[in-house]
């Protein structure tokens, strides 16, 4: 299994336990402020204002400080002093752990040491080869979908890596939720995962719990969530001067014979998130 | 339920559904009197008993949300129809579902303060 993040790495390899990770988590969670907490702390925004770009931010896929840039709120200099803040103030996960008791200096410099070579082997994609994406699509909907799952699934996402065919799904059940487009450009965008991970989506998406068996309701919901990245990305094409309209969702397998795929392997804390783009 | 307005949901997702019942229903200001799958459960929905608002999908199968949205403001040229739509960045969307005759568009995913902005608003 591929390791996602530090604080995993370190639990999975017995260094920590659980307690531990989720004392530093904390401690971070109540260190490390967000754009809109750090302007206000800064006397930069206020609460009111706050709520105003959180709303812009529901409809247009933009971050904080340009969103308060855009309202008038925020001056470029003011969203470059709260990034400064934000990051001379970063608790990262292994400080935590120094801070909270669970590892010493030295054990941290071992351990993060160990973690880089692991990580190694799963080396990521910083961009995608020109021939492989070119509608210039793909990679953009791959970021649009990291964001996404972190806005509004509310989960830890990391991309894992980028290849250019499809396996079929592996052991255990898994859901594929599709949506197809066109206009200038041609395809689907796709979205397969365990059914832990898409109760996970679903839930957060109705925010009500929901079962791993419910599968019309997963499918349901995880297939809005992708109808979500295709409306966002429809606009991305918008920007670049494509039409690209979409059609409406469907599940089952992605037919892969004769067009050009890009996976994009998401790693979440309980599972792979496998999201497809095909052009045709 | 006096002061309440009548509201039709039509959208092929039923989490979109429920999300957008919830929350007009518990903003007491709004009572959802159906939900249709697509443009054409909507039409005859709406012939059958025509609601204060219509909030509707733009993409559906069967009979889209902009094709719906024309047959109904021929059934009734003063409908209030509100569009849902995922493509808010896309101007030209926006502008066809305005040209059609809605009377606003939402857009996904929700902001309930921002929905029942609108929805007051029309």
């Amino acid at each position: 299994m591929a390791v996602r993040f530090f604080g995993q790495f370190l639990l999975e390899n017995g260094v920590i336990n659980a307690q531990q990770l989720l004392a530093a988590t904390s401690f971070q969670e109540k260190m490390n402020l967000k754009f809109g907490d750090t302007a206000i702390q800064l006397g930069l925004l206020d609460k009111d204002r706050l709520a105003k770009i959180f709303a812009l931010q529901r409809s247009e896929d933009i971050k904080t400080g340009e969103a308060g840039i855009k309202l008038g709120f925020l001056k470029e200099a003011q969203v470059d002093q709260v990034l400064r803040a934000q990051k001379n103030s970063h608790v990262m996960i292994g400080a935590a752990l120094v801070k909270t008791g669970a590892l010493t200096e030295a054990q941290l410099s071992e351990q993060l040491q160990a973690f880089k070579k692991d990580q190694d082997a799963y080396q990521l994609s910083t961009g995608l080869p020109q021939q492989k994406d070119a509608t210039g699509l793909a990679a953009p909907a791959i970021d649009l979908t990291v964001k996404l799952l972190m806005r509004l699934a509310n989960l830890q996402v990391k991309l894992l890596d980028v290849r250019y065919s499809l396996a079929k799904a592996g052991g255990g059940t898994t859901y594929t939720a599709r949506v197809a487009f066109t206009g200038d450009r041609e395809g689907e965008i796709a979205l397969r995962a365990s059914d832990r991970v898409c109760a996970q989506i679903a839930s957060a998406m109705l925010g009500e719990p929901v079962a791993p068996d419910a599968k019309s309701v997963i499918l349901d919901a995880t297939s809005e969530f992708l109808n979500i990245v295709g409306g966002n990305l429809s606009a991305v094409g918008a920007r670049q001067g494509k039409k690209v309209e979409l059609s409406t969702p469907r599940s089952g397998d992605v037919p892969t014979d004769g067009r050009n795929i890009v996976v994009a392997r998401l790693g979440t804390p309980d599972g792979d998130i496998e999201f497809i783009v095909v052009v045709d | 339920m006096a002061g309440t307005r009548t509201v039709l949901v039509v959208d092929d997702s039923a989490t979109i559904a429920k999300q957008l019942s919830k929350i007009l229903e518990e903003s007491g200001r709004y009572k959802v009197v159906g939900h249709s799958r697509d443009g054409l459960e909507a039409l005859k929905a709406f012939q059958s008993s025509p609601p204060d608002l219509v909030c509707m999908d733009v993409v559906m199968p069967n009979l889209d949300g902009v094709q719906a949205l024309r047959m109904i403001r021929q059934i009734k040229p003063d409908a209030r129809v509100v569009m849902i739509s995922s493509v808010g960045g896309v101007a030209d969307k926006l502008a066809e579902c305005l040209k059609a005759g809605a009377t606003n568009v939402i857009s996904k995913p929700f902001d309930s303060a921002k929905v029942l902005q609108v929805l007051d608003s029309v």
